[in-house]
């Protein structure tokens, strides 16, 4: 408990290090994702074998992702109004500017049709 | 709302959900993520909680997404070997489709005449939810919206991506992965593990290198089209 605590403060100490340089030197980027990039340095720097204990940890962290996700994703609640304004344009946002990129994405990546089908 | 209401209740529509998803048989339309959030909505409208009284409350855990994200660098550091293995089709691919993903959102977008603050929450829509809650959150969007609307097209992706590799003849795990990662993003890759666990790590590598390239592009491409 102790042990998985003191990864929690490692890996927290890098989100709160990332805001504060985030802010500090004025990054357009956000705070958790500069955050994200030192920790991702760290654990090269770390190495495998002495990294495994706080990547153990927190995998954890991510399992739970869905339970972090509430406070956030509840908010529609407080935009229903924009959902019932602008719904169907949403979806046929969602539906086209998805479907290109992914059609994009395995004609660049797989080049020519797989001769194994 | 007390934080200790607050947060009992998140714990609760939580485990509620986890347990749903679980005597479901894993259904992909009952994923912890979506039913979770709606759980919460229901708890809100059924006792009249302001939702911003809860948000303030709940502010704990809310602040625990930030750190499962910056522990996002995890899977990404473990499969650095695919990187190496593959680096050229990997930035290509990366390069052409973090582009498209965005600039073809907030196109349509503007095309539709949306407001501002939605072509900025639907332009990062293919990252991973977290990354999209801190892109719209830094960049003047609607977070909660954006979430929403992030989950909606790893769905599209999960439920449509493998039928459109099927037609277009594509069955390598290698653009199969990519595709699906770079554009649907956790919730396609929890699919695209299930197609083999080769295609599973590829798209779990392009989510995470998508979500760091959009990051790096938004401050960008958000200027060009007159927004932010």
């Amino acid at each position: 408990m102790i042990r998985t605590l003191s990864h929690i403060a490692t890996i927290a100490g890098f989100q709160w290090l990332g805001a504060a340089l985030a802010q500090h030197f004025s990054i357009p980027l956000p705070g958790v994702i500069l955050g994200m990039l030192l920790f991702l340095i760290f654990l090269m720097l770390a190495g495998e074998k002495r990294s495994a204990p706080v990547r153990n940890t927190g995998k954890q962290l991510i399992k739970l992702l869905p339970l972090w996700f509430i406070p956030a994703g509840a908010g529609i609640v407080a935009y229903s109004h924009v959902l019932a304004e602008y719904g169907w344009q949403l979806v046929f946002v969602l539906l086209v500017a998805t479907f290109i990129p992914f059609v994009t994405a395995l004609w660049i990546a797989g080049g020519r049709r797989d001769p194994e089908t | 709302m007390t934080p200790l209401e607050a947060i009992l209740a998140t714990l609760l529509c939580f485990l509620a959900a986890h347990g749903l998803y679980r005597v479901s048989g894993h259904q992909p339309w009952l994923q912890p993520v979506i039913t979770g959030i709606l759980f919460m909505v229901i708890v809100l409208l059924a006792t009249d909680t302001n939702y911003w009284s809860y948000f303030d409350s709940a502010q704990a855990i809310h602040t625990l997404l930030g750190t499962a994200t910056v522990a996002l660098a995890i899977p990404l550091y473990e499969c650095r070997h695919l990187i190496r293995q593959h680096i050229g089709p990997i930035f290509r691919t990366l390069l052409a489709t973090g582009i498209l993903a965005i600039v073809t959102a907030i196109v349509l977008a503007q095309w539709l005449g949306l407001p501002d603050n939605l072509a900025i929450t639907l332009a990062p829509k293919s990252v991973t939810t977290p990354f999209a809650i801190a892109l719209t959150e830094s960049f003047g969007g609607i977070p909660p919206l954006s979430a929403a609307l992030v989950i909606v097209t790893g769905m599209i992706v999960a439920l449509a991506g493998p039928g459109i590799a099927r037609l277009a003849g594509i069955s390598n795990p290698l653009p199969l992965g990519l595709a699906m990662g770079m554009t649907g993003h956790g919730i396609a890759t929890a699919r695209a593990f299930e197609l083999s666990s080769e295609a599973g790590a590829f798209s779990a590598l392009a989510m995470g290198l998508m979500g760091i390239y959009t990051s790096l592009l938004l401050p960008w491409i958000l200027p060009l089209f007159g927004l932010h």
